[in-house]
């Protein structure tokens, strides 16, 4: 059997960009264990101590449940009322920032203005909001509108963009104004994409909402930290359910209500 | 004779009814949250001014405090983006219907990665800083939790989005579980799990900022706690380095996602 | 001739109401080509998936080279399953993966776990996949990703990774109903050549007739999951050929076909 070659299974150009692709991940992530220098000092200890603050996580004292309750609505209403407004405002900058219904500076402008909002996390512009108005669930209404404002702005103007050229076309050519084609053309064939973000947004908005009370911004995170500054976990576990239950609860409803969309598409 | 002729008169009385509930709703909610609309509109030069005056310009001299922070904050994602991961396929794998050995597993796994999942992390740094003390080691930890809760669940959605005749063709040759499992199941979901691999990572950059904020070290304290000194042009500073570390971010993991389309 | 495989009175029904086989006998010998002809929903898919066990008959007996299938353990069943080679409709390539690796894949049931998961494939067995994929005319494409051949392509690097089995029976459902008819005739000829030269017993479900009538040695029609025609191609009547395809229940074949996908699990 001497006629055998050998047959790789893929081009060997294509192998060697595998393996230095690898190896630069490989010493990526070795470098940044490297870098951040963990020294576990309570290793043991520590351990032991977290379980048993999980334990007492447990064991929930529902006693001031009436203010944590209080609380979970506010975050709730924080969460409602900053999408709200978020998607509205996004809907109108949205046209302003497709590329196939407005001019080219007018939309770089705005996406890149998008942009650079998006990336400032929420808890960032929560604290600068704290920081001017003072403590309260207002700054915390801020603090996500300016966020899920830029999202949805992205979102939204993604999916005016994927309107197929024709349907625009054909308006044009019975004469239509550009307010016309957008009322009669555009905004029903995205309508339904734009409650899907919208309901994702908010999806994020409820999970973001329970912890902006962290840096002052009010409602059920405000009842976590107070909780745990002062070591009472058996009141956390409780604040602890309230927000599993909230987010959840939320995940729950929209995954049956189908109001789903790929998320790697946008970022948070 | 002339008639009038509806479009459809029954969807614009629901669309009238959803109008009417989003008025209620705002207006319910925003006494819930004493929002003030008039009070909104009102404060924006305020706040304009205060970003405009305090914030900027940001202080160069704060980079070199800026560094070491924004590298940990960086690695901290990258580390637990990764170690999330490599735990994220194997519960993915015993969470989706394809591969599950027993749906009682399924169910099990499921419902525990949903309790990460819908526990923010910042949660879970609360819970460990008072065991492990302030730093880094609970930022990882804390984050490592919260991305085994993400990306297990879309892991396995994944999982169960391949085609299972490519299954079925490995089967049909005689092959074994792991055999099925490596070269019918893992090579046909790679792009779509290295992909949410780069989304959490995005995630875990936010994410770090706000765990550092309560004790989990890197930028997010930082910021923290040269705002609670006054020091906005520090702190502009540092979000602006954080903006961008985001964007290149973004922008790289664009790169990667076209590349495995 | 050798008697290769004995079905004997297979019944499988997905639940009480729906019977996709209703009792179905048949004997295969080596060097047949067999022909399934029969409307979507006749139970031809299922038949065939019952044979390398992809999906588990409710009744009756199958004999594969003396070994009773409904008796064997899991690890009989996958020895058996290297043995029978299986074409499908959708070809069910990693479309990810290089036409060599699906190849060999063929190899997997008789490799250990771990070099199969290392794609630690022999010398001899890299070179016969080449040699196969010379023989279906693909040997410049070995390192072409699946995904990027023609529906034709595809289905010879099908036929390639069942014959990178060394089979002694190829099962192929509906091998060409995803094919125009140029690629059509042109997979056919090289399925039955290849089966003819290997001396490998075929059984192949076909949705066309005229297909079935060329390269056919035996043909059988199958109707509503049982047998209403056995015999040779030159017998087989337009008569016959109408009352096999007359589809009282034409609504059953879709549901039936999503319970075989449905089936279809790793474990």
């Amino acid at each position: 059997m001497n006629d055998i070659q050998t047959i790789h299974l893929i081009p060997s150009k294509q192998k060697a960009f595998y393996i230095v692709f690898g190896a630069g991940l490989v010493i990526l992530i070795v470098a940044s264990f490297l870098w951040l220098d963990l020294k576990v000092t309570s290793g043991f200890n520590g351990l032991k101590k977290a379980l048993m603050f999980m334990g007492r996580l447990i064991l929930m004292d529902f006693s001031d449940w009436k203010s944590v309750l209080v609380s979970a609505g506010e975050s709730m209403s924080v969460a409602i009322l900053s999408t709200i407004l978020s998607a509205v405002a996004a809907f109108f900058f949205s046209f302003a920032a497709a590329f196939n219904v407005s001019p080219q500076a007018v939309s770089s402008l705005v996406k890149g203005l998008a942009a650079a909002i998006r990336a400032i996390p929420t808890i960032i512009w929560t604290l600068i909001f704290v920081a001017y108005l003072g403590f309260g669930p207002f700054p915390g209404v801020l603090g996500l509108f300016f966020h899920s404002f830029a999202y949805l702005v992205k979102a939204f103007s993604e999916s005016i963009e994927e309107v197929k050229p024709g349907c625009i076309e054909a308006m044009r050519s019975t004469g239509s104004s550009w307010l016309q084609i957008m009322a009669r053309g555009v905004v029903p064939t995205i309508k339904t994409s734009l409650i899907s973000w919208t309901a994702m947004r908010f999806e994020i908005n409820v999970g973001q909402s329970t912890i902006l009370g962290l840096v002052g911004a009010g409602g059920v995170g405000y009842e976590l930290s107070k909780t745990m500054r002062i070591y009472n976990f058996n009141q956390a576990g409780f604040v602890l359910l309230v927000i599993f239950v909230m987010s959840f609860g939320i995940e729950v409803l929209f995954h049956k209500l189908k109001l789903t969309v790929d998320k790697r598409q946008l970022d948070l | 004779m002339e008639t009038h002729i509806p479009l459809h008169k029954e969807k614009q009385l629901y669309t009238w009814l959803g109008i009417a509930f989003i008025m209620i709703s705002v207006y319910l909610t925003s006494i819930a949250s004493r929002f003030d609309p008039y009070e909104a509109l009102a404060i924006v030069p305020g706040v304009l001014k205060f970003i405009f005056t305090d914030f900027f310009p940001p202080a160069a001299g704060a980079l070199p405090n800026i560094g070491v922070p924004l590298l940990d904050t960086v690695c901290m994602a990258v580390v637990s983006t990764i170690l999330a991961a490599a735990v994220s396929l194997v519960l993915a794998l015993l969470a989706a219907a394809p591969t599950t050995p027993h749906p009682a597993v399924k169910m099990l796994v499921r419902g525990g990665v949903s309790l990460l999942r819908n526990i923010p992390s910042l949660a879970w740094t609360l819970i460990l800083v008072p065991a492990f003390g302030i730093g880094k080691f609970v930022g990882l930890i804390a984050l490592c939790i919260g991305s085994v809760g993400t990306l297990t669940r879309f892991f396995a959605e994944s999982v169960e989005e391949i085609n299972l005749g490519g299954i079925e063709a490995i089967r049909s040759v005689g092959g074994s579980y792991w055999q099925t499992l490596k070269c019918g199941v893992i090579p046909q979901c790679t792009p779509s799990l290295i992909s949410w691999t780069l989304y959490n990572l995005e995630l875990n950059i936010r994410a770090s900022t706000i765990i550092g904020m309560v004790g989990g070290g890197g930028i997010g304290m930082y910021i923290q706690f040269t705002v609670k000194l006054f020091r906005y042009d520090h702190a502009a500073m540092a979000i602006i380095l954080v903006a961008v570390t985001v964007l290149i971010l973004e922008y790289i993991s664009k790169k990667i996602r076209s590349f495995l389309l | 001739m050798d008697l290769l495989l004995q079905i004997q009175n297979v019944k499988k029904s997905y639940d009480e109401s729906t019977h996709a086989l209703k009792g179905v006998s048949l004997d295969v010998r080596q060097g047949e080509f067999i022909v399934i002809i029969g409307s979507s929903g006749s139970g031809k898919s299922t038949l065939l998936r019952c044979i390398n066990q992809l999906i588990q008959q409710s009744g009756g007996s199958i004999i594969f080279k003396g070994r009773a299938l409904e008796k064997a353990s899991k690890n009989e069943i996958k020895k058996i399953r290297r043995e029978i080679g299986m074409i499908f409709q959708h070809y069910n390539l990693i479309d990810r993966l290089t036409v060599i690796q699906n190849v060999l894949h063929g190899r997997l049931g008789y490799m250990s776990d771990f070099r199969g998961i290392f794609d630690l494939y022999s010398r001899e067995d890299r070179w016969n996949a080449y040699k196969i994929l010379e023989r279906v005319g693909l040997a410049e494409h070995i390192h072409k990703r699946a995904d990027q051949l023609s529906g034709g392509q595809k289905q010879r690097v099908g036929i390639s990774r069942a014959l990178a089995q060394n089979p002694s029976l190829m099962l192929a459902d509906e091998p060409i109903a995803s094919l125009d008819p140029v690629s059509s005739d042109k997979v056919m000829n090289y399925l039955y050549r290849v089966c003819h030269e290997d001396n490998i017993a075929a059984v192949v479900s076909l949705h066309q007739v005229d297909f079935a009538l060329k390269y056919a040695t035996r043909i059988i029609g199958l109707k509503n999951g049982l047998i209403v025609y056995d015999g040779k191609p030159e017998d087989l009547t337009q008569t016959l050929i109408d009352s096999i395809y007359e589809n009282e229940k034409g609504q059953q074949e879709y549901d039936l076909h999503s319970r075989a996908a449905a089936q279809t699990v790793v474990v």
